[in-house]
Parts: C-alpha cells; structure tokens; sequence
C-alpha cells in the first residue's frame, strides 16, 4: 500500500498540494489535473526526487527513514527524459539493471513491442523525443518494484507504441501485482486499462474516483 | 548573399563569442596589458628609467622564446575555444537552419564568408599579433613576428576549413577515442568522468595545466619543499582546488542529466563515496607525481588532504540553489580557514575533519535539493 500522511508540497512558501491522508491498494492510477496543479510534483516526491512535509511510506516503508529500501520498490519515468548523451540505450538499461537489481528479461518483451531493439546500440543524444521515451518507459519496468510511478507516459508515442505501453501497465499489474500510477492530462483511448481508477488534483488536495 | 550571411553569421558567433567569454577578455586585459603598460615597477627607479623598464617588459613579447611559445600554445586554445563554441552553437535547435541554407553555396563562397568570421573571432589575437609586429620592427626582431603572423593566418584557416568541413558532411555521428577506450561497462560512479571527456575537454584541459604549472614553478624552484610538509600541504591544497570548478559543475551535471538516479536504490555512503573514482581520475597525474617526488607516507598525507577538500566542496555544491559566486566565495572561506590551521601546524586535522563534514552535510544536501 502507497500512504501519504500530513503531506505538503511548497515552492518558494506557496503551497502545491496538502493530502491529509491518503492510502492506495495495489491497482492501476490515472493523475488528472490541469496544468500546474502539481501532478507531476507529486509524482516526483513519492519517487524520492523532490523533498516534501511529512511522510509517503509504501507498506510501513518510509521514504525519509528508510531510503534504499523504499527506492527498492518504486520505479519512475519522467515526463521529458534526459540521459547522458554518450551513453547508448543498451548501457543505460545495464545501468538501471545493475541499480535496481533487475535482469534483461524484465523488458525483453517491452523492447520487442516498443520496436527499439534496432537503436539501442547508438547513443542516446542521436535519439529523438519519442525514442526517448520509449527507453525511459522501458527502464522503469526494471527489476521488482512494488509501484511504477509514470509521468505523462503517453506523449510523443506513436499509436502502436500506446497500446503496447498500455498492454505492458496491464500486464504488470495482473502478472506481477505491481501498482501503477501515471498522469495524464491528454485525452487518451485506454482501451487496454478498463479497471483503471481516476485520482483527480483540485483545489491543491487529491480526490479519488472509483470505476 | 555575402554581406547578409556575413551579418547573420556575425550576429550569431561572433557577438555570441564575445559575449559567452566578456570574463576571459576582460581578465586577459587586466592581465596582460595593464602589466605591460600600467603597473609600477617594485622598488624605487631612477628617473628617466621609467619608460626603459617598460620597454624591456614589452619587448620580452618579441625577443623571448618562452613568452613567444606562450603565446602559440594560447592562440591554440583561443582556436580550440572558439571552434568548441561554434560546433556548440550550431548543434542548437534554433541554429539547425545553418545545415540546410548556407551549405547550398559554392565551397570556395563558404570559405571566404567563414573565413571572414573567423578573423573577426581572432581580432584579439591579430591586435597583439599586430602590436608584436610593430615592436619586431622597430627593435629589429624580425623572426618572431613573422612566426606569429604565419602561425596566426593558418590557425584562423584551419579553423575555417574545420567549420565548412562540420557544416556540409552529412552526418555527425562517431565514435570518440575515448569511447573506444571505454566501450565496456560504464559504472553509474564513473559517469562524470565520461562526461567531462566528452563534453568539458577544455576545461579539464585548462584545469590539468594551471594544477600541473604549479609542479615545475614552486616545487622545482624551491627544492626544500620537499621536507616541509606544512607549506606542500598549502601547495597541494592549492592544486586540488583547481579542480573545484569540475566539482562544481559536476552537480550541474547530475541535476540535469542523472536526477532519474535519485531514485535509485543507492545508499548514502556509497553515493558520497562512489564519487572518488572521479577525482581519482581527474588527479591521476598529480598522484602519480607526489608518490615519486615526497616520502609515501607524506605523499598519502597530502593527497588525502587534497582529496578530503574536494569532497567537501562536492557535498556544498549539492546545497540547495547555490549559485557560483556564493560557491567561490565558500571556497575562498574554506581555503583561508584552512590555511589557517596549517599556519598552526594542525594539518593532520584536515582530512578527519574535511570528510566528517563533508559527510554530514552530504547527507543533508543530496536528496533535498530545493527547499520544502
């Protein structure tokens, strides 16, 4: 289970986003919110990359006390990826293999779906934004997490690339009960994710819509 | 079309060149030429030598070998600069255009309209070739103004063959030296020093000389060094802090490039200390020199000291919002403290204090970049 407690995000002394409480089973999320409402500042500090009051745990798991062992068990894919230009797709996925205990196989499949074994071998900076992109979904499925955290998974993907993403989000959850959570503020066909449920940001607090 | 490209292309690199390094100039300027022309001689003079002395100052650009090699070995890294700057600029999105408009024109149109921008770039370097010239003359040295203008003229052509060579190949995907070196397994520690061979040659270029200047100058000149711990402490401290600059722009560096790592799994310890494969790299050579020059147990003294400081400076660097003139003026605080307390012979404080600092504020500055 995700829980946040007493959490508050700020910047610069304006608040973003208050959740008193707030605890997810297992399941597959869609953040919505408009632009700015902190959906992917929220994303970022349950990830562990943005600090925040007080506290997120993932099954008594504390982010702030137990740093390593909570980051064993969330992976993320950020909106806009950067990588180090020099380093190619297949050197990025040993690196996240070796960081997050993970194997080959784990995305074998996605790779394969996501039609990127033929540029794997080149440098990430000859990549364009949806290559990209397909890498940093890619490298979030690595190893055994117990939550993948998406930020704006669907942009620039082509349509095949969508559905073979949403196939992925589902297979993961039914195969490997693994929780997702992503935003989204696009209007997008989630054919594959029928038991998807809504988290709505507004007025800078959560609301939880059930299917 | 010349006079227009001509102007857009000037508006673009050669204003942008100056602009990007306004400091440089205006440091070589204070400098070079204010010590030529300005500044007063140490001691009382005669009157009536004033000008003499001066002369002999300026002259010393045409007569000595060391200021002639000098000046060679830095238009080489003016030509390296500018043509780092220029491949930089043009790999820019707004900037692309360049690819599929002026390469259309006849080569030899290229080459003079670059060539043209070139010597606009080089104009600092063409005045003191100028000045050399005018001095050469008067006083009948004649070898070294002519070596300076020969040397000047294939720069700014070599320079202008390289651009017009970038601009019209079809692709600019290859494979550096290094890569090649390193086409193994690069571990997420040594990832900084990957990137600094890629993409900041110069400055570790720049960095290597100044710290490795210091060898020959201080401690070949005083060779009693060699024994006095307290004042090689200073001197290696010193060195070390050259390599501030790459401490700090490797924060910059994780910030824009690794933030998907904080979310890696990786403990404290082994993150703050995973990073000194780094700066073993980076001080390889001075390493390997303070092993062969001081007794191994000093040598071990300094280094750790040496190393100590710049994991401190790395742990700062991650402090949230800093900028790089708060950073220097940390650095420059540190340093006079630390010099302080090797005054008071406790330099064998230095590294148990350096790293439990560093440690400690390490700890509070990685993860929590910006303010909650």
């Amino acid at each position: 289970m995700l829980s946040l407690q007493s959490f508050e995000k700020s910047y610069s002394g304006n608040l973003i986003l208050k959740v008193n409480h707030c605890a997810l089973v297992k399941g597959i999320y869609r953040l919505k919110g408009a632009n700015g409402t902190g959906k992917s500042t929220l994303i970022k500090c349950i990830a562990g990359l943005l600090p925040f009051k007080d506290t997120i745990t993932i099954n008594n798991t504390s982010l702030k006390k137990c740093r390593v062992s909570y980051r064993q068990k969330i992976n993320f894919a950020d909106a806009e990826p950067l990588f180090p230009e020099f380093l190619t797709g297949e050197e990025m996925i040993q690196l996240f293999i070796h960081a997050k205990n993970g194997a080959i196989h784990d995305i074998d499949e996605l790779i394969e779906s996501l039609n990127m074994r033929h540029y794997l071998q080149s440098p990430v900076g000859t990549y364009s934004s949806g290559m990209l992109k397909k890498l940093s979904l890619a490298l979030a499925c690595i190893g055994k997490p117990e939550w993948i955290l998406l930020d704006e998974p669907f942009i620039t993907l082509d349509s095949d690339s969508l559905t073979a993403i949403q196939t992925q989000i589902k297979k993961l959850h039914e195969e490997k009960n693994t929780g997702i959570l992503f935003s989204s503020h696009q209007i997008v066909q989630l054919e594959n994710l029928p038991s998807v449920k809504q988290i709505f940001i507004e007025d800078k607090s959560l609301k939880l819509q059930y299917p | 079309m010349s006079i227009t490209v001509k102007n857009i292309l000037q508006k673009i690199f050669v204003q942008g060149f100056y602009r990007a390094h306004a400091g440089m100039f205006i440091f070589l300027f204070a400098a070079v030429f204010s010590s030529c022309f300005f500044v007063n001689t140490l001691g009382e003079l005669p009157p009536g030598t004033y000008f003499f002395w001066h002369f002999i100052i300026t002259i010393t650009l045409v007569s000595n070998p060391l200021m002639i090699a000098l000046f060679l070995l830095l238009s080489l890294f003016y030509a390296f600069k500018n043509q780092q700057f220029i491949h930089q600029e043009m790999q820019k999105a707004h900037h692309l255009f360049l690819f599929y408009s002026i390469n259309a024109k006849p080569a030899k149109e290229q080459l003079r309209v670059w060539f043209f921008i070139e010597l606009s770039i080089f104009l600092p370097l063409i005045s003191y070739t100028l000045f050399s010239v005018f001095i050469g003359f008067i006083t009948h040295y004649y070898l070294a103004p002519v070596l300076i203008v020969v040397y000047v003229i294939v720069l700014v052509f070599l320079c202008t063959c390289n651009i017009v060579r970038t601009l019209n190949k079809l692709s600019n995907d290859k494979t550096l030296w290094f890569g090649k070196i390193f086409k193994s397994r690069k571990p997420f520690f040594t990832l900084y020093t990957h990137h600094v061979l890629h993409k900041q040659k110069s400055v570790f270029f720049l960095t290597k000389l100044a710290s490795l200047a210091i060898i020959p100058i201080i401690f070949y000149n005083y060779p009693a060094l060699k024994d006095d711990l307290k004042t090689s402490c200073m001197i290696i401290i010193l060195m070390t802090a050259v390599h501030l600059v790459l401490v700090y722009q490797e924060q910059h560096f994780n910030n824009r490039y690794l933030s998907f790592a904080y979310n890696f799994p990786y403990s404290i310890a082994g993150l703050f200390f995973g990073s000194i494969i780094n700066y073993l790299f980076f001080l390889t050579p001075e390493i390997i020199w303070m092993f062969t020059y001081f007794q191994p147990l000093n040598a071990c003294v300094l280094l750790l000291s040496g190393f100590s400081l710049l994991l401190l400076m790395r742990s700062i660097s991650f402090s949230p919002s800093l900028h790089l003139f708060s950073f220097l003026k940390i650095v420059f605080l540190v340093l006079c403290l630390l010099f302080l307390v090797i005054l008071y012979n406790f330099y064998w404080t230095i590294t148990p204090l350096c790293l439990l600092l560093s440690y400690i504020i390490f700890r509070e500055n990685y993860f929590y970049k910006n303010p909650a």
